[in-house]
């Protein structure tokens, strides 16, 4: 089992950082040093400082830090065996002319499961914006971030300082109309550090960015129309240099980035039955930076990277403004999105999408009826690779009536192919048909005492394969099923449900008949949920499953016969038991039985697998004093299980596995 | 809404169900006659899937069809973070990945020859089954990419790694997540790195402000 994927922010204030050690504490300390001066400095830092809200006091009663408001946060969890300890550190503050914002985390991954895994990964971000002067809107800011991972083969590091100018105005032109200026210039720098099985590599970069842009906005074009564009530009100009990994790679390398960006929306709604309108996103990217790359052929060269990105849509809606249900609406976008790489060239490509979608509703009769038709196609092409075209093409409907004041009926039925073609290598070629057919009716007494839905549903898919190489695996899936599920509020404090289905799988090959084949199967569940008392609830579960599956034969009649050749059984019975003593804790205990048999029918093979699982958790969420939560989930997890083969069957016990998985989480504002 | 837009309304709900019913835009194009077609398990339990995208993989061009039928719609490869971190994504969906993969039998295996296989290891790891989900813990695979010097197997490259594999049973069984491991070595590259890498995905890197 793997760590679960956790954000990129770290947070290490309570634990030295091995990452950080002797630079970003400095760092930060410099944060809080610059800040503190300026604050002496300032006097109307000082009188603002008065006119700050009182910070909540801590658990005593007392304000810890004044102004900075900081919050602790820290969790730490345990899931079979992977721990994962995460601290965090931010505060966040406006006084007088300044804002800070400062967030620090670092985390710790181990998993004994994994050779010698243990990965650490710190990050800080420091943000400071000073304003510097009321009247005229200039800012200066100051980033600086941080952060690194070791992991068993892996250490990265990266630092990342900007800091700059920026200065936004805005004109009100005339009543509606107003027009936003902005610029700015900034300064950055950039370190990279890289080592992979003893191999290290390295980025350096130094620059300077300037950042234009302007907003237009008008309101009331004409009653009831408004239009926004937005257009920004942003070029950075940097010198890099990179561990010269091949003795011939230049050492420094000059870099220049480029990215603009053009929105634009308008929208019109003349009247309540009407509305209308239109958006437009347009960016561009240029970059180029030195490849990190485990592939010594590739590593140390610089990469150059163009992005296009491009949408364009429109959308039209005509209601009925005192029957929402009536209405008719068309979408339609385009979108185009190209990637161009120098170097890594497998990974250029140009995606072209359009789309167009048609919606109508309507009450007719006392039946709703909802239609859509969508289309839609893409192009995907590249320098490397086939151009491929995938067009899709939807229609579906839905038709809900009621047939009296308890019973509902509801019946859906839907259209759709996707083909995809490849002009140039026909090999890839595919069509996939898609059919469905369902019905539903649910049925409630007046008293919510019983209910039950029942449904039937038909699907078909149809896979066509072009192309010789495949179109043996060009075949037919058909499903066919209903279901009935009831609902018994027994009394206020149990209710029981159960559902019933059944369902028929049926495989048949365009050209492969003896491949056919058919699967049954038939599904009961139930579940009964009581009160016992205040605070405390049972519920008590099982599932049943039957399948058969087997070839689907064609006699010389050409009649169909299945050919059962696999019988599978599954049961489960869970028995779960809560109480919320408290209402910051909860104790809950679940246990499960399952038992699966698979048989052979020819040979009468039977594998039988049986698992009990005891689980146990205790739940804790705790406000703490002041402010600030305390949260606790601890769960053990028992399972024992054993397979049985053969006749006479020979039970085989599995080692018992025993899980304790732990999160804890603690936030606590000062 | 005016009489107009009701009958507008209702024209293009009877226009949609006329659309439908038989103009030929729902119809699918006629095959050519099969060469051998791979062999195929019928995905009735999730050792099943497992095989068939064995030989999917194997069969390459011939078994992209069998291979895309291994994998659910809403299909997920997550990379693992070394992996991410080098590519700037951490995930794959279902329709990145069949192209990944093609381009990956066209680009990476080229004119070699390729064997895949799941549980190589001697401890074979069983699906836990819960439901309608089945999941494999740390399940071993490798990708060998081999050619033959007359009649000797030499091996050009070996991509290996474990998976946190949970699959779906819909109709039949079929993946559904596929968490990509860095953890066999010996191996040039996990099958999750290739299949970002040639995805056509990508994030730009650049000095953050």
């Amino acid at each position: 089992m793997r760590a679960s994927r956790t954000p990129h922010h770290y947070y290490a204030m309570a634990r030295p950082d091995p990452l950080f050690r002797g630079q970003a504490p400095a760092w930060l300390l410099v944060v809080l040093a610059i800040v503190t001066l300026l604050l002496l400095l300032t006097p109307t830092a000082g009188a603002q400082r008065g006119g700050v809200p009182a910070a909540p006091a801590d658990t005593l009663g007392r304000p810890i830090f004044g102004f900075l408001r900081p919050i602790y946060s820290t969790t730490y969890s345990i899931t079979d065996q992977q721990s994962a300890w995460d601290q965090n550190f931010k505060f966040e503050n406006n006084f007088g002319p300044f804002n800070l914002n400062s967030d620090t985390g670092f985390l710790v991954k181990t998993d004994p499961n994994r050779t010698n895994f243990r990965a650490t990964t710190g990050t800080t971000s420091n943000f400071l914006r000073y304003n510097i002067l009321d009247r005229i809107p200039i800012s200066a800011s100051l980033v600086y971030s941080r952060d690194g991972t070791d992991d068993t083969n892996d250490f990265t590091r990266r630092s990342t300082a900007n800091s700059g100018f920026d200065s936004s105005y805005k004109w009100k032109i005339r009543r509606g109309v107003d027009l936003n200026v902005q610029g700015g210039l900034g300064l950055n720098s950039r370190k990279d550090q890289a080592i992979y099985q003893g191999e290290e590599t390295g980025v350096r970069e130094k620059g300077v960015d300037f950042t234009t842009g302007a907003g237009f906005n008008w309101n009331d074009i004409t009653p009831g129309m408004t239009a926004h564009i937005d257009v920004t530009r942003n070029v950075s100009k940097t010198r890099s240099k990179t561990l010269p990994v091949d003795p011939e790679a230049p050492p420094e390398d000059a870099k220049r980035n480029t990215r603009s960006s053009l929105t634009g929306t308008w929208n019109w709604a003349p009247t309540d039955a009407f509305e209308s309108s239109a958006r437009f996103d347009r960016k561009s990217l240029y970059d180029n930076y030195i490849l990190v790359s485990r592939d010594t052929t590739l590593n140390g060269l610089q990469e150059e990277q163009s992005n296009f990105q491009q949408t364009i849509g429109f959308t039209a809606k005509l209601k009925d403004p005192k029957h929402q249900t009536n209405e008719l609406s068309l979408d339609l976008s385009t979108s185009d999105n190209t990637v161009e790489r120098a170097v890594e060239r497998e990974r250029s490509n140009d995606r072209f999408s359009q789309t167009g979608a048609l919606k109508a509703g309507a009450l007719f009769k006392g039946n709703q009826i909802v239609t859509n038709f969508r289309l839609q196609r893409d192009i995907d092409k590249s320098p490397i690779r086939a151009t491929g075209e995938t067009i899709n093409r939807t229609l579906d409907g839905t038709l809900s009536r009621p047939l009296s004041s308890t019973i509902t009926s509801r019946l859906l039925g839907e259209v759709s192919i996707r083909s995809q073609y490849f002009p140039e290598d026909r090999t890839n070629d595919q069509d996939i048909q898609k059919l469905r057919a369902e019905g539903t009716f649910t049925w409630e007494s007046r008293s919510k005492k019983f209910g039950t839905v029942i449904g039937t549903r038909a699907n078909r898919t149809s896979v066509v394969n072009i192309d010789s190489t495949q179109s043996g695996s060009s075949r037919n899936e058909e499903n066919y099923g209903g279901t009935v599920d009831f609902k018994w509020q027994i009394s206020p404090r149990t209710r029981l449900t159960q559902l019933y289905d059944f369902r028929i799988l049926l495989t048949t090959f365009r050209f492969n008949a003896p491949n056919d084949n058919l699967q049954r199967t038939r599904d009961v569940r139930t579940t009964l949920f009581h009160q016992v008392r205040k605070g405390v609830m049972l519920d008590v579960s099982h599932a049943y499953r039957y399948s058969q599956t087997g070839r689907y034969g064609r006699l010389a009649t050409r009649a169909r016969i299945f050919l059962r050749s696999d019988d599978r059984y599954d049961q489960d019975l869970r028995l779960g038991l809560s109480w919320t003593a408290a209402t910051w804790l909860t104790l809950r205990t679940d246990e499960v039985f399952h038992r699966d048999d698979s048989i052979t029918l020819a040979s009468g093979d039977r594998r039988t697998n049986r698992r009990i699982e005891l689980n146990q958790s205790v739940k804790i969420n705790r406000p703490l004093p002041g402010k600030g939560t305390f949260d606790c989930t601890i769960t053990f997890r028992t399972r024992q299980a054993s397979t049985a083969t053969g006749e006479p069957a020979r039970p085989l016990a599995q080692p018992r596995e025993e899980f304790l998985n732990v999160n804890l989480s603690l936030t606590k504002p000062f | 809404m005016t009489s107009r837009a009701a009958f507008l309304t209702r024209s293009t709900v009877l226009f949609l169900g006329l659309a439908a019913a038989g103009c030929g835009l729902f119809d699918t194009r006629i095959p050519d006659d099969p060469s051998e077609p791979p062999p195929r398990h019928v995905p009735s339990d999730p050792d099943s899937v497992l095989f068939n995208f064995e030989i999917g993989v194997e069969y390459r061009a011939s078994g992209a069809s069998q291979l895309s039928e291994t994998l659910v719609d809403s299909f997920l490869m997550v990379l693992d973070d070394p992996d991410a971190n080098r590519l700037g994504i951490e995930f794959v969906p279902r329709i990145d990945f069949e192209r990944a993969n093609r381009d990956f039998q066209t680009l990476r295996v080229g004119s070699n020859r390729i064997r895949m296989n799941f549980n190589y290891l001697p401890d074979i790891v069983r699906p836990l089954i819960t439901g309608d989900r089945a999941f494999y813990d740390n399940l071993p695979y490798e990708f060998v990419l081999f050619n033959f010097v007359g009649t000797t197997e030499v091996i050009v490259e070996r991509i290996a790694g474990l998976t946190d594999l949970t699959m779906q049973r819909q109709t039949n069984w079929a993946m559904l997540q596929w968490i990509d491991i860095a953890d066999q070595d010996g191996a040039t590259e996990t099958y999750g790195y290739y299949m970002g890498f040639y995805s056509g995905l990508s994030a730009p890197r650049t000095i953050s402000k």
